[in-house]
């Protein structure tokens, strides 16, 4: 659904970027240590626990269902 | 939801990574002075938590070359999102105006003509994000923070800086598609007293401006919730929607959601049911930390009532759960 038309259904919601970093990864940033396959691990873990918010019907996070993917 | 910023040093430390013609400045820190530090040095000196990444020196013209960096973020996103229905994911980028703080402009006739080269740089990041499938928001703090950070400005001071910058930011975000775009300012990440925050009335109207369709702001903490009376008489332009934060980072007070849910109803009555979207002052982790200012245990129980003060908040104004 557009999130046009969603907005038009409920209340939806946001946050505005960053989210606690896994500890492992703050201490490796930290020492000037970088990584893809940490940061994507991270990224995969942060979006489990975002989705933790967004069962339906209490969806309301930037999640709505569509055909429409922003992966493609 | 995006990808928690995970891979940057700092929401704006990053930028020096990602472009070129820029040098450390050995031993150099950014700029400390402010109107927060001036009014109350012994906070301060018992030991704040503020930031202050090395400053940068511009020698030659500014080029984007963090493509790599860029790419690596979008994979990851993109990885995360593998079976997953979704849409309206986004992806934060700096504004020109916040990275222009961080550098000495030693390259060019003059520092309007380096913000510019800034922007054309980062419009590279803009247009690489929103190819990709994300939206694009741009953190632009020191929009809102450029009164506190400079104690001998005035607000018109401030005012007139804030309308070149978002000149220069729309300049950058030239002929891309506006209902992709979020605008997000804040006063920082850092908890402080914000007795020297300019008020949001005094750039509401600049920050309108700014070529987008969603513009984020504080609205959540003692210093800026009732600020929400601007849109008594500020007029939110058609097709256009506003991201208040109903739950703030300042405070690891975990707001109630019926809280949250009034502070949604207020916007919603003013500007529209429709034209909200429930926000968060600013971000939670904006640089990696030993000991974060707001522990991650605090974090999802503030956005779980962010979630349920939502929901709330639909029932009370469509009637439905």
């Amino acid at each position: 659904m557009p999130l046009l038309d969603d907005r038009a259904r409920r209340i939806l919601t946001t946050h505005v970027g960053s989210l606690p970093r896994p500890n492992a990864l703050s201490e490796m940033m930290a020492d000037g240590h970088t990584g893809t396959s940490v940061y994507a691990r991270a990224v995969s873990d942060g979006w489990q626990k975002q989705s933790v918010f967004n069962a339906k019907p209490a969806s309301t996070l930037w999640t709505m269902a569509s055909s429409r993917s922003p992966a493609s | 939801m995006d990808d928690g910023e995970q891979s940057k040093p700092g929401f704006v430390a990053y930028v020096s990574e990602r472009l070129s013609g820029l040098m450390p400045i050995a031993g150099s820190a950014a700029q400390l002075t402010s109107r927060e530090r001036e009014s109350l040095p012994e906070f301060y000196a018992a030991g704040h938590s503020g930031t202050a990444p090395p400053r940068m020196a511009t020698l030659k013209p500014i080029t984007y070359s963090g493509q790599a960096a860029l790419r690596a973020d979008i994979t990851n996103l993109k990885s995360a999102l593998k079976n997953r229905d979704v849409v309206d994911v986004f992806m934060p980028s700096a504004s020109p105006a916040s990275f222009e703080r961080y550098q000495e402009n030693r390259c060019y006739s003059c520092d309007e003509e380096c913000l510019y080269a800034i922007a054309e740089a980062m419009r590279e990041e803009y247009v690489a994000i929103l190819d990709a499938g994300f939206m694009l928001q741009i953190d632009d703090p020191r929009l809102a923070m450029h009164y506190m950070l400079n104690p001998g400005k005035s607000i018109e001071d401030c005012r007139a800086w804030a309308e070149t910058r978002v000149e220069a930011l729309n300049h950058a975000l030239r002929g891309l598609p506006s209902e992709r775009i979020r605008h997000h300012t804040c006063y920082g990440i850092n908890m402080e007293q914000r007795t020297n925050d300019m008020e949001f009335k005094n750039v509401v109207d600049i920050a309108l401006k700014v070529h987008a369709h969603y513009y984020s702001f504080e609205a959540a903490n003692p210093r800026h919730e009732h600020e929400w009376r601007i849109w008594e008489s500020v007029k939110l332009p058609d097709g256009k929607a506003i991201m208040p934060g109903v739950v703030t980072h300042s405070s690891v007070v975990v707001e109630h959601p019926e809280l949250v849910s009034e502070r949604i109803q207020r916007f919603a009555a003013l500007v529209g049911r429709e034209n909200v979207i429930a926000g968060v002052d600013c971000g939670f982790a904006s640089t990696p930390r030993a000991v974060p200012e707001v522990h991650e245990t605090i974090v999802w129980a503030k956005l779980k009532a962010l979630s349920e003060g939502a929901r709330l908040a639909t029932h009370a104004l469509w009637g439905k759960a």
